[in-house]
């Protein structure tokens, strides 16, 4: 991968004395896939606007391919775009849709075939080609969509949500064909999403953020497994991971975190936090037990949750809840329960800064 | 006893055939998802349910009471819409009061009735204030609130949660099935996303093209899904279905594939009507190794590998046909790499390649108990729920 397919520096945007974002730096290879992960109003869809050449920045700079490209309009960008609602022409073909923007290039009629044939055998839409834009379906529109996008060979791809309108199954079909179709053109693409699922599976970077800047960015194993702070810890991971309110002590060096139910849990040496503090474990990384030889309390099935081919427990852990996944069957509301940590997935937060302040805690005595 | 009751209902717009025959009982403080695709007829069941729509044959009976030639209102029945409509410039607790109001609730029980639906939702915080000032989730709750608050027989939800940040909806859902033990109120609600559906409902109503596909409850859709649409329907990732046709050698039967060949089971061979089938796996049954085993002996090759966290998904192209297989996080399993596959083929998992259903399915479309005997003591001319599977 080539560096600078895309630079971003020191963006920033302010709308009515707010700034939506601010000081936003970040850097995409060539090829690369990055998704800006965040919920709504966190200033991500600017910052597309603001490459694709929408809105202009308060300050800041964006350069594709290496060169600055803040004094030009969108279409001498060299960016295709895919946003939501797709706007495929409706009155069109899919042929003139897939034309549409190469005539505006002014490419010729013979190479503009060439293109459109190169796309419809490698994205099947062979069957599609004559039919009108009304005549799609959402999952077509937004194979078109892609396609017309694609078709222009642009240096940069913007996605914006672009599977927010579809059904579930449909997404998961979409997620896979458009990875393939990412490695097989090396089209470096940033993708805006709010959907942890889209952004983990299909992204080489992940940046997740919050009020217009970057909390972290990373790949998305290692943000999932190495979360710098709360925030980030709850947005990746469905279900969300739980963060239990627990209190630690350093007793001779050997720190023992207080645990609800009057639970106790040995913690790796080396840890020198001490006081009020947020073990962060996700539920999958929790186990129950109908015994268990360690004192960390016991919490009580409160809800199962049905996910399929794998269920939730939702348990009351003395005043606070518990989410653990299991697979189907294994207790039933009103069972009492042990708890077993798989601590080399755990983190301890600090709850006043909000940040980790010890990861993967590792070693733990038994 | 029967809360709903919808009988051989059918509907058509222009050209399209939205509702065909559909017979469907909800049973009273049963909490029933209507599942299905965009333009499955979701909205309009819904809406024919609330009076909303006039069904072009059948009936709608709620609480043994033919309501199908009522207007909305004297059916009893509250309907909460996906675009939410809160009154602009009523304060929240104006906006959950209203329908209290309405039914001439006196000022002292609709106060402690906003606030105890407040609490529930938590939203105390935004009852003095404007909609404008509302955060996304907050208008949605207090839109919830107000469908809520004056208990009718039947709370209709269209969507409710689609709208929303995936965080907030993960948050709805699990106050959504809070508020249903705490009121026990009937509930139907109409979503295409099999997580919600799944984790929400009772039972689940899969609806296709206007057709109901399968009424059951979430386990068994998911371990037994009953004909081709709902199998690839339901499950993240769906069910594989890997085509295969049925052989005899040497006096056991195989079923042989495009780079595999297993034992078939042993039930199902007489009932296979052709040679041609699919066989239905789980990915989390899909067994995946780095060497050949007897467990795991099908050279695949790995196009890709899907990352969600506590799990993978692996694609892995067997002769041709892309299996999905769930492995954990921590795989070595590399895309462009090769491995080995194995599966066992259950009896129930094989579909008829000719009729698209699953072969055997004993029980057939099984309705809860309590169902059952809502519907045994149900008036004469109210038919029971039925579906069959190889209608046309």
């Amino acid at each position: 991968m080539r560096d600078g397919a895309l630079v971003l520096q020191n963006l920033t945007k302010v709308y009515d004395d707010r700034s939506v974002v601010k000081d936003f730096t970040l850097s995409v290879s060539d090829g690369e896939f990055v998704a800006l992960l965040g919920p709504s109003g966190c200033g991500k869809s600017t910052i597309l606007a603001m490459i694709a050449g929408f809105e202009q920045p308060d300050a800041g700079s964006v350069s594709i391919d290496g060169r600055s490209v803040d004094a030009l309009p969108p279409h001498r960008r060299k960016v295709g775009l895919v946003m939501q609602d797709y706007a495929v022409f409706s009155r069109m073909t899919v042929r003139q849709n897939l034309e549409f923007g190469l005539k505006m290039q002014s490419v010729g009629s013979s190479e503009r075939r060439a293109r459109v044939s190169e796309l419809v055998e490698r994205l099947s839409l062979g069957d599609l080609l004559k039919r009108k834009g009304d005549a799609l379906n959402l999952s077509e529109m937004q194979r078109v969509a892609l396609a017309r996008a694609l078709i222009t060979r642009p240096s940069l791809l913007l996605l914006d949500e672009p599977m927010s309108n579809l059904d579930a199954s449909v997404r998961s079909r979409l997620r896979s064909e458009l990875k393939l179709i990412q490695r097989e053109f090396e089209q470096t693409i940033l993708y805006v999403t709010h959907d942890q699922i889209e952004a983990m599976s299909m992204a080489d970077r992940i940046a997740v953020m919050r009020d217009g800047t970057i909390e972290q960015i990373g790949a998305p194993a290692e943000i999932y497994r190495r979360p710098r702070n709360r925030y980030v810890a709850q947005f990746l991971g469905e279900p969300p991971i739980n963060l239990i309110n627990c209190t630690v002590e350093q007793r001779f060096g050997e720190p023992i975190a207080h645990m609800p139910s009057n639970g106790t849990l040995p913690l790796p040496r080396g840890i020198i936090f001490e006081g009020a503090a947020i073990l962060a474990i996700r539920p999958h990384n929790v186990r129950v037990a109908h015994q268990t030889d360690q004192n960390t309390g016991t919490a009580r099935v409160a809800d199962v949750e049905n996910l399929g081919a794998e269920h939730v427990l939702h348990l009351d852990y003395g005043e606070q809840h518990l989410a653990v996944v299991t697979t189907p069957g294994y207790a039933s509301v009103g069972d009492i329960l042990h708890l077993v940590f798989d601590l080399i997935h755990a983190h301890l937060i600090d709850p006043a800064s909000g940040e980790v302040v010890a990861s993967e805690l590792r070693g733990a005595p038994v | 006893m029967t809360a709903l009751s919808v009988a051989g209902v059918s509907k058509r717009f222009d050209a399209v055939q939205a509702l065909s025959r559909i017979d469907l009982s909800v049973g009273e403080g049963e909490f029933l998802c209507i599942l299905g695709p965009t333009n499955a007829g979701k909205s309009t069941l819904l809406k024919t349910i609330a009076g909303l729509h006039r069904p072009d044959e059948g009936r709608i009976i709620i609480h043994d009471r033919d309501v199908t030639e009522l207007q909305p209102a004297p059916r009893n029945v509250s309907l909460l819409f996906q675009t939410i409509a809160l009154f602009p410039n009523r304060s929240g607790f104006d906006n959950i009061a209203f329908p209290l109001r309405q039914a001439g609730m006196t000022e002292d029980r609709v106060t402690h009735r906003v606030h105890e639906v407040a609490k529930l939702l938590k939203i105390t915080h935004v009852l003095g204030r404007l909609p404008r000032t509302y955060s996304g989730g907050e208008r949605q709750r207090v839109a919830i609130g107000r469908a809520i608050a004056h208990p009718t027989d039947i709370l209709l939800l269209d969507e409710p949660l689609s709208n929303l940040d995936a965080r907030i909806r993960l948050e709805l859902r699990i106050e959504f099935r809070r508020l249903h033990k705490t009121q026990g109120q009937t509930i139907i609600y109409v979503t295409h996303d099999q997580i919600e559906a799944l984790s929400l409902a009772d039972r689940v109503a899969v609806l296709h093209e206007g057709r109901l596909q399968q009424v059951d409850r979430p386990e068994r859709l998911h371990d037994m899904p009953a004909n081709r649409f709902v199998a690839e329907f339901i499950g993240s990732p769906p069910m594989n279905l890997i085509p295969a046709r049925l052989c005899a050698e040497g006096g056991s039967f195989r079923l042989v594939g495009s780079g595999f060949a297993v034992d078939a089971p042993r039930d199902i061979v007489p009932r296979i009507p052709g040679d041609e089938v699919c066989i239905g796996v789980r990915p989390e049954a899909v067994r995946l190794d780095l060497q050949p085993t007897t467990k795991a002996p099908f050279p695949v090759r790995i196009r890709w590998v899907e990352h969600h966290g506590s799990r993978s998904i692996v694609h892995a192209d067997l002769g041709g046909t892309i299996v999905k297989a769930t492995v954990p996080a921590q795989t070595s399993l590399a895309v462009d790499s090769f491995a080995w596959l194995g599966f066992t083929p259950r009896g129930e998992s094989i579909l008829d390649l000719a009729t698209d259903s699953f072969i055997l399915r004993p029980e057939g479309n099984a309705p809860c108990e309590k169902i059952v005997k809502a519907i045994e003591s149900a008036p004469v001319g109210i038919t029971s729920p039925q579906l069959d599977y190889n209608a046309g």
